[in-house]
Order: C-alpha cells, then structure tokens, then sequence
C-alpha cells in the first residue's frame, strides 16, 4: 500500500500525466493495512505559509504604519 | 474549480460507498490526493507570492502601497488559517482511519469534511491549478 500511495504520489508532484483512474483504482484495490499521519496532514505546506506570513509581516514592519 | 473538487470527491468517494473495508481504502486514498494536491497547490501560491513580495518591497514607498500591489498575496493570513483548519480535519480523518472501531458513516463524514477544507482553501489560492490537477488525477 504505502509503494502504491508513494508511486501515486511522485506521480502528482512531478506533474505527471499519467496519473489516471486506473492508477487510483489500482492504489484502491491494494491493502490500506497501516495508515500514515504523513500521507494526510500537509504540514510542509503549513510550515511554508507561516515563514511567508513572516516574510511579509517583516516587510510591513520595516515600512512602519 | 468547485465542480472539479465535487468530481474528484465523487470519483474518491461516493463511488466506494460499499463495505467498511472499501469506505476506509478510498477514503485514504482520497485523503492522500488531496494532500498531495494541496501541498502542490500551496507550493505555486508559495512561490507567486516570494517573487510578488520582491517586487512590490522595491517600488513600494509605504505599507499601504505594498499591500496594494501584493494584491491577492496580502491576504496570505488566511491561507494560513485555511491550511492550519485543513490539517486538524486532515488529523482528524488519521484518527479515524487509524480507530479500528470507527464507523463508515465516521469515515465519511470526516473525509467529507477533509474535501470541504480543502476546496475553502483552493478558493482563497486563485490561478493555483488546482482543477487541472484534479482534471488529470482523474484523467479528463
């Protein structure tokens, strides 16, 4: 399962065409025996948005009120 | 953008809607796209907004001028806020897949609400690419 998710994954994220039905059909059909926090909670997305937020907080800040 | 979620939660979800066994599969399964979507999605609007954030901190003379010519990207805040909500569903759809006594009405209603957090938060990214992902996740 966790082989078929990674692979369904590196699909996606390298954009990737071939990233149809069948190849989540596939991925479905296999054994979700052990579920990884990892596969759905984004916390690299959440992690970069606050270092933006940071960024830009900074910026305001140096241009005052 | 929001017919392109509602397929794709369809394709992951409603067309399982079987034994506990395959409710629990394509609910992770949806989990994980999504995610994997979402991380991708972000990762644009990541980047559109550090290119932006250069260019207006150098032809900006006060705050009130940089937040204009960010445009979209000034509302950066509530990405935040829209990521840190999609997570505590996205953790809560891990605990319930991982509850070897959760029900399938459970699963689905937390993973619905996985999908509803996450079209909230492709609403506030616009020009992302989000559909097409989806588009070509589901091979349309």
């Amino acid at each position: 399962m966790g082989a078929l998710i990674g692979e369904l994954i590196v699909d996606i994220v390298s954009g990737i065409k071939n990233a149809t039905r069948e190849s989540i059909a596939a991925a479905m059909r296999a054994s979700a025996d052990k579920v990884e926090r990892g596969d759905l909670v984004a916390d690299d997305a959440l992690e970069r948005a606050n270092k933006d937020q940071s960024k830009l907080d900074a910026i305001r800040a140096r241009f005052g009120e | 953008m929001r017919k392109a979620v509602i397929l794709f939660t369809l394709a992951t979800l409603g067309g399982c809607g079987g034994s506990l066994q395959k409710v629990h599969k394509s609910a992770y399964i949806g989990g994980a796209v999504t995610k994997s979507v979402v991380e991708e999605t972000h990762k644009l609007w990541s980047e559109q907004l550090n290119g932006r954030a250069d260019d207006c901190e150098s032809s900006s003379e006060s705050r009130a001028e940089f937040d204009e010519c960010l445009g979209p990207f000034a509302h950066n805040d509530d990405v935040v806020i829209a990521l840190a909500f999609y997570n505590k569903v996205a953790e809560l759809l891990f605990r319930v897949l991982a509850d070897p006594d959760a029900t399938k009405e459970q699963i689905l209603d937390v993973a619905a609400r996985v999908i509803g957090a996450a079209e909230a938060l492709f609403a506030l990214m616009p020009n992302s690419g989000a559909p097409e992902k989806i588009k070509s996740i589901l091979g349309k």
